[in-house]
């Protein structure tokens, strides 16, 4: 190689790696800065979310205190109540214990104005005289149940909110109650917790909350960081403020952050870098490798070119390659080509970058859509779930109130009047209160309702309670709405008893759960779909599963329209769908789940990373071109070479090239170099040396094509460990998108040809391997291995990936049957070689290495396939024949062959002097041809001919030899023959001279024709009996 | 750094090229030394390259330990942590210090400097000596919501509960006294002065903020006075803060033993975060 060629190589590959970094560089930043800007916005519109779930949070957290609050605040005025009416109230211990039960508190007591204690239920750690329970002491002011003190004290295990409601001027009772149902009720629906576990950004990104004060992770999903020292994880602590966005790292996970401050806590949107980096990555990865490829190809075949040039320097044609402009001189050879290799790799590179980022875009939003779905779901499931547990939860605590009504009115009868039930009402605090009698007849309300008689029709809502009449105890309505006003409504009665037992009656409370109400609304699938953020314009819609209309969406003018009537397709609504749909006109990217009772998807249209496809693709592009175009220039010119270096070059010895194997053929009108027949089914490697430039560039552009099949199929069987769950990759090959003809679909089926010839080939590798070292029936199963395992996988790979872009692959295998039929009468004759290959296979009439004669045809077998056969004759002509023709075969490789020469001697010459000559010259001639296994033979005179006594030698050899030895042989003889002076009789062609014949006269022509009618009149009667006389003449030639 | 004078820095110097001469033979391990106390001279006239600083370890936003991690965040570890790298230590050593026993630990010398919630107060001038005040701070009176108690006047007859150690205790009953609302005479106290009754009030000291917070909760003391930044840790919703009481406006100081070598450097070095804003900068971090 010259020093030239040597600094343009070098300057090449700098020129190639240099291209490489900057598209590497350019494809990651563009990546990761696409990904950042769509994570981002999605954080700013998740900020101002936050800002709302927090404040509600803390609403409920507000309502959830109340209402708690309120519950035994109650209790202490159903106690005073009792004290007050003179209703089964006494100023004891037992009696407290007593109404503990009744009330359900934990401990119960009445103190006097100071606080000192009059009467218990139970022992306290509570102090009342303290100044701390002032509050307690309100009541005596506001004549009103008093607010909660509540005291914590984990290190003495006090942890209670203590009510109180005056009883009289001096004495109050005070309900003491343990609130960690509270506690709990608060964490699960009023604490940042648990607004933050709900939020969740992409596919994996969350946020967490950090405490401005102490720095101390206040939540994270990860529990073990809870209460851990935020810096300490690894955040820096520069970073925290408002409306900062960047690369944070807790934990040591890289995440992409974006930090919002609220009162005192910095909560932290956060998505793992890794979520980007990894479906980026490939997206990168493979853009950057197809790129590498074709500016590979293109720099290699350039290099190769002008390395073989500079060998045929010499050659004739050279200077015509080259074209001179001034100093530089341009190399049309390598122009042509290489710009073509350049141009259809450029466009591969922008196939491919498009290719890719419609597959990651997709991906991605699918994988965030369908995480969003599932988060809906469940939500809903939660939400239905706790809405029966509220409806359980409500009944019971107004059972609780019912009961304690009961027996009010069990001690104090006299108390079913109007204003004592209203003030009953009042600490129960619920609306109405009924009495009926033991026939179900009301006697007392603080209702509008009179004369009131249960109903005797079971339709109606009052029926039910007959029951309390007729021996149950207690009946706790299902909430329902009222007939008059249509508002929710509840009744609840518990049976009373005079002091004997006797049933008396029942007491019935109506109460209207405007809580349970409003709780209930919430879980409304409206409410948990309403503002439900899913991507940057993503949002949520659902649909009734059993008429198929629209129960929510975000527009209120869809809902209750039939969702096949606004564009969707029958076949979108079901579990588990994801891909296009159109309502409306508008095509959304959606995602769906199955409910109890809907349909949940979660659409949004294309989305930025969509739409920054086409500016992505061309950037690729252009850097592509750039990069392309700089190595063509540096390929094709060139400095004028300097003379001397060329004759320098012209030195080079050539190394003994063997092109044999390499043959001009025409192509087209073309002269393309191509390997010859005979080599391309040998598995002979080839010397690289030897290999035009076009095979050379073939040569690595299979390389690359093998090492992307293997990387693919290498990253499908570790995907787990390299990818991990719920990306991108795992969404392609997990398969949960839609089949039919969309880019998941091809995707998957890339992978999976991939994964097939990946397996194949090394099947096939495995199998040569075996070969290698079988006999040559081994040898030739092997071949059928590889055939099939070729084929299997071929018609694999079809199925598959049919059944993958959505054919109905059951169909498929069903019109399997009609398939076979249909093929079997178009391609018989290939069923027909098939069968015929097996046969000659397993009967052994040969084998690869044999040498066969079939049809006249002769040749030593290369490979016995399924359907051919290929045989070389031996001058490098490659026979192939079609197993089912294959028929009357010699196979000569089983004995020796003989080669055999026929000699004619005059017959003149003595017979037995010929004889005894060879007698004593055949041995020497044995000597003179290797060839020859044993003989030469004499085997007498075969013939008398016309001209020549002919006597045969025959030579046994090899059947590979049998044809040189013949002419060997014929050569023998001649030279033997003319050293003895033996003449073989050859055809004489004796010339003689021209004679003038006389012409006939008239007399004799007069004559003749009286001589033939004469003959012919005398000859007539034999005529029929002897028709083929004539044919008698020719029969003797030999 | 600007305090070194040429004298001391000549005498660093030479040190350092002293400690190079010695090990000249050893190469890599004696020129990095010598070349370390070359660069830092300060280091050399310091007992050793580390301070100790006696923080505290209970006051959230100033000195705290985090138990998981054995570190001290906030305000007065960022700032001991500064003034040892203006000073030129290379390391700071953290001791935990209560109000009992930080007296002790700096007058024995087992730290070299207090920053530790302590403020300047003219008894503690007599043996230590302050830097300027990084933080100015109240001691005021925290009470129970449920107490109803809004102005100090609702507080006749009540306990009033305070950190023993502290000097709360003593400045309340000059408060209580200036205001009116006491005549300032003990009528009665037990052995160690934990529990004093005066005319229209009771004090009732308690050996830590926990214990004092617990009673606070419990009712056992109708209020607690403390220092604004310790009552941060204790602050929650249940509670809030005397609007209308103050019982003394007060500044933490670095202490430093009265007249060492250090409390100059330590007094420049505060002044001098003070001047260039990195003690606001620091209070805002933590706030």
């Amino acid at each position: 190689m010259s020093k030239h060629l040597r600094i343009k190589i070098t300057a090449l590959l700098i020129v190639v790696a240099a291209s490489m970094i900057v598209m590497g560089a350019l494809l990651t930043n563009m990546q990761s800065s696409l990904s950042h800007g769509n994570y981002d916005e999605e954080m700013k519109q998740e900020a101002v979310q936050l800002e709302r779930l927090l404040a509600e949070a803390d609403e409920e957290t507000v309502q959830n205190t109340e209402q708690f609050d309120a519950i035994y605040q109650s209790k202490a005025a159903q106690v005073a109540y009792m004290a007050q009416n003179d209703a089964g109230y006494a100023e004891t211990d037992a009696k407290m214990v007593e109404l503990r039960e009744l009330l359900d508190v934990d401990n119960l007591f009445v103190t006097d104005r100071d606080g000192e204690v009059l009467a218990q239920s139970g022992e306290t750690k509570a102090d009342f005289t303290y100044a701390r329970f002032n509050a307690l002491r309100d009541t005596f002011r506001t004549h009103e149940p008093s607010a909660a003190v509540e005291i914590e004290l984990p290190e003495q295990d006090w942890l209670m909110r203590y009510y109180a409601d005056r009883i009289d001027d001096d004495t109050m009772v005070i309900v003491e109650q343990n609130p960690t149902e509270l506690r709990e009720l608060i964490e699960a629906t009023g604490s940042t917790a648990s607004v933050l576990r709900n939020i969740s950004i992409g596919q994996h990104g969350y946020v967490f909350a950090v405490s401005a004060k102490d720095l101390v992770i206040s939540y994270h999903p990860d529990e073990d960081l809870i209460g851990a020292d935020a810096i300490d994880a690894g955040l820096n602590v520069a970073d925290l403020e408002d409306g900062n966005t960047g690369i944070m790292k807790i934990d040591g996970e890289e995440l992409f952050c974006r930090v919002m401050l609220q009162g005192d806590t910095y909560y932290i949107s956060a998505v793992p870098e890794s979520d980007t980096a990894a479906s980026g990555s490939v997206t990168v990865g493979v853009i950057l490798f197809v790129f590498f490829a074709v500016i590979a190809a293109v720099t290699l075949y350039g290099i190769f070119v002008l390395r073989d040039e500079a060998r045929h320097e010499s050659e004739e044609g050279y200077e015509e390659h080259y074209v001179d402009h001034g100093a530089f001189r341009f190399n049309r050879s390598v122009a042509g080509k290489a710009a073509v290799l350049s141009i259809v790799g450029f466009i591969c590179v922008l196939v491919v970058s498009f290719y890719m980022q419609t597959l990651f875009a997709l991906s991605s939003q699918s994988l965030t859509n369908n995480e969003r779905v599932e988060q809906i779901a469940s939500t809903i499931k939660r939400s239905q779930q706790r809405a029966d547990e509220l409806t359980e939860q409500y009944g019971e605590r107004y059972l609780s109130k019912a009961q304690v009504a009961a027996y009010i009115i069990d001690n104090n009868p006299e108390l079913a009047t109007r204003t004592k039930l209203q003030e009953l009402a009042d600490a129960l605090q619920i609306q109405y209160v009924f009495t009926f009698d033991d026939r179900g007849v009301m006697t007392a309300t603080n209702s509008s309702f009179t004369n009131f008689t249960l109903s005797e029709d079971p339709e109606e809502q009052s029926y039910e309670f007959r029951k309390l009449l007729q021996g149950v105890e207690y009946l706790v309505q299902k909430p329902q709405p009222d007939e008059v006003s249509g508002e929710l409504r509840q009744y609840i009665g518990v049976t009373t008893h005079d002091k004997e037992g006797e049933l008396t009656g029942f007491v019935q409370l109506g109460i209207r759960p405007t809580r349970l109400e409003n709780l209930l609304e919430i879980v409304q699938i409206g409410n948990v779909l309403d503002g439900v953020q899913a991507g940057v314009d993503g949002f949520a819609f659902a649909i009734n599963k059993s008429d198929g209309t629209f129960a929510y969406y975000p527009d209120d003018n869809m809902v209750g329209k039939k969702a096949t009537d606004c564009g969707m397709a029958e076949d979108e609504l079901k579990d588990g769908f994801s891909d296009y749909i159109t309502i409306n006109g508008k095509q959304y990217y959606a995602s769906a789940t199955e409910t109890s009772d809907y349909y949940v998807f979660v659409a949004g249209t294309e989305g930025a990373l969509m739409n920054e496809r086409a500016p992505l693709t061309i950037t690729t592009g252009v850097v592509a071109l750039v990069c392309l175009a700089i190595v063509f220039c540096l390929l094709t010119f060139d400095t004028t070479m300097p003379a001397e270096e060329q004759t320098a070059e012209g030195n080079e010895p050539e190394e003994n090239r063997d092109n044999s194997r390499i043959v001009n053929v025409n192509v087209g009108d073309r002269t393309v170099r191509s390997e010859s027949a005979a080599s391309r089914w040998l598995n002979r490697s080839f010397n690289w040396d030897e290999m035009t430039p076009e095979q050379k560039v073939g040569k690595v552009l299979r390389w690359f094509g093998s090492a992307a099949v293997i990387i693919v199929f290498l990253a499908i069987i570790f995907k787990d460990a390299v990818f991990g769950e719920d990306s991108l990759f795992s969404y392609i090959l997990g398969g949960s998108w839609e089949r039919g003809l969309n880019i998941f679909a091809i995707t998957a089926s890339l992978m999976f040809a991939c994964e097939a010839l990946t397996i194949s080939a090394i099947i096939q590798k495995i199998l040569q391997m075996i070969s290698s070292v079988l006999d040559a029936r081994g040898v030739t199963i092997c071949r059928l291995g590889v055939s099939i395992v070729k084929y299997a996988a071929m018609i694999g790979i079809l199925y598959w990936c049919l059944g993958l872009l959505g054919v109905d692959t059951a169909t498929l295998l069903a019109s399997a049957g009609l398939l076979t039929f249909a093929v079997s009468l178009g391609a018989q004759g290939i069923v027909s070689d098939i069968i015929a290959g097996l046969f000659i296979i397993f009967e052994g009439e040969f084998r690869v290495g044999d040498i066969i004669q079939v049809g006249g045809q002769r040749g030593t077998v290369m490979e016995i396939g399924v359907r051919t056969t290929k045989i070389n004759d031996g001058s490098g002509n490659i026979l192939v024949l079609r197993n089912s023709n294959i028929s009357n075969v010699v196979n000569m490789t089983k004995e020796h062959s003989f080669a055999a020469v026929e000699v004619g001697i005059e017959y003149g010459e003595s017979l037995e002097r010929v004889e005894s000559i060879l007698s004593k010259e055949l041995p020497n001639i044995k000597d003179r041809l290797p060839a020859i296994v044993d003989g030469p033979f004499y085997k007498g005179v075969t013939m008398l001919a016309d001209n020549s006594v002919n006597i045969k030698i025959v030579a046994e050899c090899a059947e590979k030899d049998r044809v040189v030895l013949t002419s060997d042989l014929n050569r023998e003889m001649k030279l033997l023959f003319d050293k003895y002076d033996i003449s073989i009789p050859f055809p004489q062609v004796v010339v003689n001279q021209p004679i003038k014949f006389k012409k006939a006269t008239a007399a004799e022509k007069a004559a003749a024709d009286k001589f033939n009618a004469e003959q012919k009149e005398a000859f007539k009667a034999y005529v029929d009996e002897n028709e083929d006389f004539d044919d008698f003449n020719d029969t003797d030639r030999h | 750094m600007q305090t070194i004078t040429r004298r001391q820095f000549g005498a660093a110097a030479l040190a350092g090229v002293l400690a190079l001469a010695g090990l000249a033979g050893c190469t890599d391990a004696g020129s990095s030394t010598g070349s370390a106390s070359g660069s830092s001279p300060i280091a050399t006239t310091a007992s050793s390259d580390t301070l100790r600083v006696g923080v505290r370890a209970d006051i959230v936003g100033f000195g705290y330990l985090n138990e998981k991690t054995g570190k001290y965040y906030g305000l007065e570890i960022d700032i001991a942590n500064e003034l040892a790298n203006r000073l030129g230590y290379k390391n700071v050593e953290f001791t935990t210090v209560l109000p009992d026993n930080r007296k002790e630990l700096l007058l024995e010398g087992e730290v070299d400097a207090l920053v530790a919630c302590y403020s300047i107060a003219d008894a503690r001038l007599e043996n230590f000596d302050f830097s300027p005040a990084y933080y100015d701070d109240k001691v005021i009176a925290v009470v129970q919501n449920s107490s109803l108690f809004e102005t100090i006047d609702d507080l006749k007859g009540c306990t009033f509960g305070t950190m023993s150690g502290a000097n709360a205790a003593p400045l309340l009953n000059i408060k209580l006294y200036e205001i009116g609302f006491s005549d300032g005479e003990v009528r009665s106290a037990n052995e160690d002065n934990s529990d004093v009754q005066f005319d229209h009030w009771r004090l009732v000291q308690y050996p830590s903020y926990q214990e004092l917070s617990d009673a606070l909760e419990e009712g056992e003391i109708d209020t607690m006075v403390l220092d604004g930044a310790i009552a941060q840790t204790y602050m929650n919703n249940e509670r809030h803060i005397l609007d209308d009481f103050v019982v003394e406006e007060q500044s933490f100081g670095v202490a430093t033993q009265k007249d060492s070598e250090l409390s100059p450097k330590v007094a420049d070095a505060i002044q001098g975060m003070l001047d260039d804003d990195t003690i606001d900068t620091l209070i805002d971090k933590w706030n």
